[in-house]
């Protein structure tokens, strides 16, 4: 096998952590390369087009993803320059200080190794780095951090309109804060509010990494190799280090060399990843001695709550993410009208297109033929929507394991098994109870709720401070290999009810820091 | 509250069944002019105008805008160029069969139910037939759940009557296009 020239550093995946990790480690000093499996692309492939925008999405390497409620795997995944991070909607939140100790204040999931002052520095720098827009007084559950470095977003109609249901049921809102940018910010335009970011955003105004860290990484030096497959990462004979990773590429694959290896694979693809490195040393897999690698998976347990109202609403105009920010439902312990453990948001008042998933027209499944274009005439102009987004926790039992079946680089493929709890069953229940009651008390003359959904791919290497019970330390180093670190929301040990990528990204920044800062200890 | 099908969740994979070969189709004609734009169609020409007349009546106006033309093109492409909503539903088989299989189920209930192919039937007796696939346990069914194909097949309805400039146009919407597509939908290169 052809051997290519030894780096400092590796990564697997060049979305959004393994672009982050390039560019500061790139910054740092080291020779960095990244591996990405999909193809190289650029702001002019973001076509705007729900139809054509699923070409963006999708993990080849699932056979099934099954269980009771199976996880949507394509749909919340992506391949390619910037990962899935590319038409991701760029809801960005801090996690709560409870939701780093749910077992020691709760009872259930785990605790992180880490606090949230432990990480307020790295959401703070990152923050300032990609433009937030918000506004943090407005944000009265905030954990303590610096203000948004961009004024919030505005109110279109709909907002108003929504945010008028849950003023008369007593209920705060604020300005949803967002990686978008609202007025121009580093070089990048600001947003036009059309609505085209699960497209993804080509103009800049979106934080994607295509604009950010991806970018910043190349300038830094760090080189990207595209339609690279990492298939095998590659240990010394005592199984104490990794000396580097087999790539597959064009039919060809080839060993490369290097001090310390970062696996940025996203939920499925790490664990599949360590799993299928398996050797004599580590013969369920790599880091993987306690057993948890590929379990505790997990998702954001999510439902849309939907209204028509007599007045209009301009549902096309904001961006996918929505408007306005509820949290008033976060706190965790179970209390007298609250039948289970853990919170949930509200994202309000999403610009919808008239198709796709979450679209207009999926929001109604029953109606067809003329009833539903009937219905589509009316929704363009009185529609309203909103999510709940809420806490699951994490089951064992919830994995992702190897198939028999191998992909066309001769990659073992994964299955995906899920199931809800009940708790996760009542979360739902309570929070569309409340949605369509804020509907009413809005003013719609019709209001409804979707099914209960996944959202956001979390855990299946969970970091612990307990080697028997998790796959990485606090900085996301696997306990038993002194060299391989994971990024990205599969160190989750629970996920809080916020959508997870500024947390895995203040996350890989502390890493960062603190492997440039240590790169002697890592690597000697 | 209005009780809506859960029609987002997730197919039921365990009970989708292969359709058995050689099940009772009512023989359409073959529509040379559709064989003729497409010199080797993804799916046969009877097939393809079966599907178009489903999903007009899933969303009417979907014919018209180039059903069959759409879905040609679509099962055409690698799997992971495909933009066909299918792709969200981690659909583990052919896309190909999916549609076939979909389609023939629906011809074989309406010659069960009505005597009479699809294609047959006039608009009321469709939408019924449609209501009770949409439901999701109709007997003999013999595809892809029944419910994922009535889903899965509204949504590319919505695509092409709605999801296209021409469609935001009639819908009064501004496309505001930032890249604009190339076309209405992706093809062979
Ligand atoms: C529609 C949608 C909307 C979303 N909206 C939000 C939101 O509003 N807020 C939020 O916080 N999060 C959101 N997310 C989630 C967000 O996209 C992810 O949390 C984030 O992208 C995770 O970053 P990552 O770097 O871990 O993974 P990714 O960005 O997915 O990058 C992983 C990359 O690794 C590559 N890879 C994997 N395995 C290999 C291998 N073996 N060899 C080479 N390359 C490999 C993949 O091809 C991929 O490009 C959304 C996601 C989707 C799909
Ligand atoms: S709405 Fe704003 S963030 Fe979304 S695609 Fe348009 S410009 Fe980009």
């Amino acid at each position: 096998m052809r051997m290519a020239k030894e780096v400092d550093v590796v990564i697997v995946g060049a979305g959004q952590v393994g672009s982050l990790m390039a560019a500061k480690l790139a910054a740092a000093g080291r020779s960095v390369t990244v591996f990405e499996a999909g193809a190289e692309r650029g702001a002019q492939s973001l076509a705007s087009s729900q139809i054509w925008a699923r070409q963006l999405k999708g993990t080849p390497g699932v056979v099934a993803s099954g269980g009771a409620d199976p996880l949507g795997v394509n749909f919340n995944t992506g391949q390619g320059a910037g990962g899935s991070a590319v038409h991701h909607y760029a809801c960005w939140f801090r996690l709560h200080p409870e939701d780093f100790e749910m077992r020691s204040r709760h009872g259930v999931a785990a605790d992180w190794p880490l606090g949230y002052e432990d990480l307020r520095s790295a959401y703070d720098a990152v923050q300032e780095e990609v433009g937030l827009a918000g506004d943090a007084a407005a944000e009265r559950w905030r954990p303590p951090g610096a203000d948004y470095p961009l004024p919030p977003f505005p109110r279109f109609r709909q907002g108003e309109v929504l945010a008028r249901g849950f003023a008369r049921k007593g209920l705060h809102v604020s300005p949803l804060p967002l990686a978008i940018a609202t007025v121009p910010y580093k070089g990048r335009q600001s947003c036009i509010y059309d609505g085209w970011c699960d497209a993804g955003c080509p103009t800049g105004a979106l934080a994607n990494p295509l604009v950010t860290y991806l970018k910043w990484a190349k300038e830094q030096g760090a080189a990207i190799a595209y339609r690279s497959r990492v298939v095998r990462l590659v240990t010394d004979e005592a199984g104490g280090r990794v000396t580097g990773v087999i790539v597959s590429r064009d039919g060809e694959r080839y060993f490369q060399p290097a001090a310390l290896v970062i696996v940025a694979g996203f939920a499925l693809e790490t664990p599949r990843l360590l799993l299928a490195s398996a050797t004599e040393r580590h013969p369920q897999g790599l880091a993987n001695g306690s057993g948890t690698l590929g379990r505790y998976l997990h998702s954001h347990v999510a439902g849309g709550v939907f209204g028509l109202f007599n007045e209009e609403t301009d549902p096309h105009l904001g961006v996918n993410g929505g408007q306005l920010l509820c949290q008033d439902g976060y706190a965790k312990p179970v209390a007298e009208g609250k039948d289970f453990v853990g919170g949930y948001q509200w994202l309000i008042g999403h610009s919808a297109k008239p198709n796709d998933l979450l679209g207009i027209a999926c929001s109604r499944p029953d109606l067809h033929g003329a009833a539903f274009n009937a219905f589509m005439a009316d929704a363009v102009k009185h529609f309203g929507s909103m999510t709940a987004v809420g806490e699951s926790l994490p089951l064992a039992e919830n994995r992702v394991e190897l198939a028999r079946e191998l992909d066309e680089h001769g990659m073992p493929k994964m299955q995906v098994t899920h199931r809800w709890d009940d708790n996760a069953k009542r979360l739902y229940a309570h929070a569309m109870k409340e949605g369509v009651d804020i509907f009413r008390s809005a003013g719609a003359r019709e209001a409804w709720h979707g099914p209960m959904a996944g959202m956001h791919l979390l855990g299946g290497a969970r970091m612990g401070k307990d080697a028997a019970s998790s796959v990485t330390d606090g900085y996301g180093r696997c306990h038993e290999l002194a060299n391989l670190f994971i990024a990205g929301p599969s160190l989750f040990p629970s996920g809080g009810s916020v959508n997870p990528t500024f947390t895995a990204s203040a996350l890989a920044h502390r890493s960062a820091a603190h492997i440039a800062a240590e790169w002697r200890r890592y690597t000697a | 509250m209005n009780k809506h099908k859960p029609g987002c969740t997730r197919p039921d994979r365990r009970d989708a069944l292969k359709a058995a070969a050689g099940a009772g189709l009512l023989a359409l004609a073959p529509e040379a002019a559709l064989a003729a734009r497409q010199p080797e169609p993804a799916l046969d020409t009877r097939s393809a105008s079966l599907w178009s007349l489903w999903l007009d009546t899933l969303v009417p106006g979907a014919a018209q805008a180039g059903a069959a033309d759409y879905l040609q093109a679509q099962l055409a492409l690698p799997r992971d160029h495909s933009a066909l909503f299918l792709r969200y539903m981690d659909w583990p088989g052919d896309y190909r069969a999916f549609y076939r299989d979909g389609i023939r189920a629906v011809d074989v209930l309406a010659q069960v139910r009505k005597g009479r192919g699809f294609a047959a039937l006039d608009a009321p007796a469709r939408s019924a037939l449609v209501g009770e696939i949409a439901a999701g346990a109709p007997a003999p069914w013999v595809g892809p759940p029944a419910g994922l194909f009535y889903f899965v097949c509204k949504a590319d309805g919505a695509d092409l009557v709605f999801g296209t400039r021409a469609g935001f146009k009639q819908l009064g919407l501004d496309y505001r296009a930032h890249v604009e597509p190339a076309s209405a939908w992706p093809r062979k290169a």
